[in-house]
């Protein structure tokens, strides 16, 4: 194997090395090892599990929304059919708007509470 | 560069993987070269050991997006330099401080004392009116090892910029350490 040398490579200069570990002295080892230990155990890194863990809660959060926006479409009940809860409201009342309020999966919608309003 | 441990690979994947003692091994094995390159950069040693701090913790947080296929220690040692060159840039903006005297860790005679304590002030004034890139780069070839295309890997800076840096380095400090001896 041959060693190439290019214009001004060369070792280490062991007096340059010398006088900059004197200018620039590394002491206190350990207190300097403790301290970075200290600060660190306040930082936790990501082990393989947890950074599986956040794709992982991502896909179920976005298949549980999707289950729950089907689930809410197949469920859905249709206009006119009453729940126990709309009956008893609809026999206490004598509303059937008000017992479709009651029944219904979703908020109520303005205009079936006011034409149920006026009705009344 | 020094020779990699041949262990070095597997305990940066354990630190990777969380592994606390494979940290600590980290930074028992690379806190000398970090903190030489922190305290290159910022001069005064308290702030460059919390810069060197920063960079390991840095590294910590940074572990996942380390490719395993390249060498640790210069990336290491990339996230150091980029710290200290941060926390000077801010200093700079919030104000500016006066460069720490470093205490003698032993009692030698008056004489070489004083004589010891002229040279390093005059190596340490050298050293600070060098740009920033000159010293960290003399100190990555010099002290630590680094090859020309390492450091400019390090430091994001062109192998001849790099190369450059060092020569001009040198030749500054060189005519300060006449008669200087490395039992200092």
């Amino acid at each position: 194997m041959t060693l190439k040398l290019e214009p001004r490579d060369g070792p280490p200069d062991p007096r340059i090395s010398a006088a900059l570990r004197t200018i620039l002295p590394v002491r206190d080892r350990d207190q300097f090892r403790a301290a970075v230990l200290a600060r660190a155990a306040g930082l936790r890194p990501r082990t393989t599990l947890e950074r599986w863990a956040r794709p992982a809660l991502a896909a179920a959060a976005t298949v549980a929304l999707a289950a729950w926006i089907a689930g809410g479409l197949l469920d859905a009940p249709a206009a006119d059919a009453l729940t126990l809860d709309g009956a008893m409201v609809s026999s206490a009342t004598g509303s059937t708007p008000a017992a479709l309020v009651i029944a219904a999966p979703r908020p109520p919608d303005a205009e079936t509470v006011f034409a149920g309003m006026v009705n009344q | 560069m020094p020779e990699p441990s041949p262990e070095e690979g597997a305990i940066v994947a354990r630190a990777r993987a969380g592994d606390r003692d494979a940290f600590a091994w980290l930074v028992d094995a690379y806190q000398e070269a970090v903190r030489r390159v922190t305290r290159a950069v910022l001069h005064d040693a308290d702030e460059a050991d919390d810069a060197a701090q920063d960079a390991f913790l840095s590294v910590l947080v940074k572990l996942e997006q380390y490719d395993p296929r390249r060498p640790f220690r210069p990336w290491l040692m990339r996230i150091a330099a980029n710290v200290a060159i941060d926390r000077k840039r801010r200093r700079q903006v919030r104000h500016a401080q006066p460069i720490a005297v470093e205490a003698e860790s032993h009692e030698p005679s008056p004489l070489v004392a004083a004589e010891r304590s002229a040279l390093r002030e005059r190596l340490e004034a050298a050293l600070r009116h060098l740009p920033e890139r000159y010293r960290v780069a003399l100190v990555l070839y010099d002290v630590e090892g680094y090859s020309h295309p390492e450091i400019a890997e390090i430091l994001g800076l062109p192998v001849g910029t790099v190369r450059s840096a060092v020569f001009h380095a040198r030749r500054t400090l060189r005519p300060l350490l006449e008669g200087w001896r490395e039992d200092r």
